[in-house]
């Protein structure tokens, strides 16, 4: 088992430092944009503009959990497909529950602690510049951007591993409408309703990867 | 068990995704918008008047007693709302209950007050800070101050918002003339207008922890707290304060049970306005008021009713007529048949997003039992397929779970079966 986290974290290692530089350097211009509306505009104007307005000064990353959790499952699972790696590792003395546990834990973990460090840089930065019930409100807004990044790393690795297209097509589409979920709030805390609802069905997307290991393992078609 | 588990999961996934897509999806390519009806009480018939959308451009105006009008007939039926038609069309000044009305005396002496749910505070998010204008900015404009203000459990505190920092003399200074107006903390409601974009600035209502309602302003630099003489036990639920030029009344004050008041510049009394089958957290309330009468309207997407007052507030005439609604539509029938039921997030009641199921009753059941009938053809041609002929003994069970799903799934429940089969 041991073995098995040493290899998926020497496979996933670059790539999990380059988004986690990648991600830096987004919360880093965030609040460069952030000091700069402070510096060319009234701090009062601006208040105004994140309370009764709506404006949301942190959108540029609305999309960057789901882009973390996309390359961080293709990273992780497309190599084991295409080159045959994953055949080889399901003959490992290792049950089939367990080996795909590890691997999901190997890959949730390390988004987890990406995503982490990316709402704690958000929370900052906010906290910087408003009073913290700004920034409490900021957090709110991105959990569901952040539960994004959490249902497209188990999306693509559901559509990577299976081996049928027509399921693929399927698994894409419904994924794709759990992202659409995420992201359909466009005000601050409008989505603080759904969080409960969109965390069990990122939950559920956890068992729901085993469908197409096993799949994959005993050659299902479709 | 385990790949049992793993496709309940997905399929419990695709279920939902669906319920929330494919009427969506639906909608957009096929729903007719309905436009609200609009009914106002006519001081020339002395009747109420109505404008009702029945689809496309299909707009009929009429009164409560069947009487049609054309467009322009409409309109000048409510000389006040479209007092600057009235004018173009040269119709003003216009005498009216012995009155005569120019357009001047019209537009000064015309207000419309309004209260959706989805202003109401509990149905909408909020950052609880807010900026305390400057109610006399000494300039034609008002300007924001350059601090905000939160309600703690103990002091009324000041944050600079240059610096991001408590400021620790105007909180002492505002926190002590609150209390010497007799505030006790910590604070329940706080009503206001926190924009510049109104002709002036009436400051906040906030309620006391006895329940106590003060008027809060910034005037010249100074808190000014006046303690409303608004019964403590009233327990407001919202106060919608709207500064106009006529200053005759601050706004709406909603209180938990659903009672609705204007509260008026004079000494803060409070004017109760009819309320009978108001639902605040479904229908849109507006008074309408003119030099001789009032009128509340409020309704939500099944029925508008309308009361008519004398200045005084007193009802003389009260009216109320069903909406016609996307319901009598037939894409609206066509998808209520084609989904047993459908989820949707958002909700013109409520400004948050949240999960509401909508049961589409015996149609949506008639449209299961015929994804059912399909399954069953699939499975039928399926097996024959497999096995060159079919028996009833040769049926196992295991997709009568199946058939139980479609049952109560309906469409969404069909397509998620047939792309993830048991295996």
């Amino acid at each position: 088992m041991r073995a098995l986290f040493l290899k998926e974290w020497v496979k996933l290692r670059p790539v999990w430092g380059l988004l986690l530089v990648a991600n830096g350097l987004l919360m880093l211009y965030l609040w460069i944009d952030m000091r700069h509306h402070f510096r060319v505009e009234h701090a009062e104007m601006l208040y105004y503009q994140a309370n009764r307005i709506g404006r949301l000064f942190y959108s540029d990353m609305r999309y960057a959990p789901l882009l973390t959790g996309l390359l961080l499952a293709l990273a992780q699972f497309w190599p084991e497909v295409t080159k045959g790696r994953l055949r080889l590792s399901l003959h490992l003395p290792v049950g089939l529950a367990t080996l795909t546990l590890t691997y999901l834990t190997i890959g949730l973990g390390g988004l987890a602690v990406l995503l982490l460090l990316e709402a704690l840089a958000l929370y900052g930065i906010i906290a910087l510049y408003f009073p913290i019930e700004f920034a409490n409100s900021a957090l709110v807004t991105a959990s569901a951007w952040i539960l994004a990044g959490f249902v497209a790393y188990l999306g693509v690795t559901m559509i990577v591993l299976e081996p049928g297209r027509g399921r693929k097509l399927f698994y894409s589409v419904i994924v794709g409408g759990l992202v659409w979920l995420c992201h359909l709030a466009q005000h601050y805390g409008q989505a603080a309703p759904l969080l409960p609802g969109l965390i069990a069905l990122t939950l559920l997307l956890i068992p729901a990867v085993f469908l197409p290991v096993f799949r994959f393992r005993y050659g299902g078609r479709s | 068990m385990m790949p049992l588990a793993s496709r309940f999961a997905f399929l419990s996934i695709a279920i939902l995704v669906m319920a929330i897509g494919l009427p969506e999806l639906y909608s957009k390519i096929f729903s007719v918008k309905i436009a609200p009806t609009q009914m106002f009480y006519s001081p020339v018939h002395q009747s109420f008047v109505f404008r009702e959308h029945h689809g496309d451009h299909d707009f009929v105006y009429s009164d409560q007693t069947g009487r049609i009008f054309d467009r322009k007939g409409f309109e000048t039926a409510i000389p006040f709302i479209y007092y600057k038609n009235m004018d173009l069309w040269g119709l003003l000044p216009l005498t009216l209950n012995g009155q005569r009305f120019d357009l001047a005396t019209m537009r000064e002496n015309r207000q419309v007050f309004e209260l959706s749910p989805r202003e109401i505070k509990d149905r909408r998010p909020a950052i609880a800070i807010q900026p305390l204008l400057e109610s006399n900015p000494g300039r034609t404009r008002l300007q924001f101050p350059e601090d905000v203000f939160r309600m703690t459990k103990t002091d009324m505190v000041f944050v600079n918002v240059d610096h991001n920092v408590r400021d620790e003399a105007l909180t002492t200074t505002f926190t002590a003339a609150l209390k010497q107006a007799g505030f006790t903390f910590p604070a329940g409601l706080i009503a206001g207008k926190d924009t510049i974009l109104k002709p002036f600035d009436e400051g906040y209502f906030i309620a006391d922890a006895t329940g106590a309602i003060f008027h809060v302003k910034r005037v010249n630099g100074a808190l000014s707290a006046v303690r409303t003489p608004i019964p403590t036990d009233l327990q407001p639920r919202h106060i919608k304060v709207s500064e106009n030029k006529a200053r005759a009344y601050y706004g709406f004050l909603l209180t938990q049970e659903g009672r609705l008041y204007l509260i008026s510049y004079d000494q803060y009394r409070l004017i109760p306005l009819p309320s009978d089958g108001y639902d605040p957290d479904r229908m849109s309330y507006k008074i309408l008021l003119n030099p001789l009468y009032k009128t509340a309207i409020y309704g939500d997407d099944h029925v508008i009713r309308a009361v008519a007052m004398d200045p005084d507030f007193q009802p003389f005439d009260r009216y109320e007529r069903p909406v016609p609604g996307p319901d009598s539509t037939l894409s609206w029938r066509v998808m209520t048949h084609l989904f047993p039921f459908r989820l949707t997030l958002a909700d013109r009641t409520s400004a948050f997003l949240d999960w509401h199921v909508h049961w589409h009753g015996v149609s949506g059941l008639m449209g299961s039992a015929l994804c059912l009938l399909a399954w069953f053809g699939v499975q039928w041609q399926c097996r024959r397929r497999a096995s060159g002929g079919i028996s009833w003994r040769s049926i196992s069970w295991r997709p009568l779970k199946e058939a139980l799903l479609i049952l109560c799934t309906g469409l969404f429940g069909l397509i998620a079966v047939l792309m993830i089969p048991e295996e």
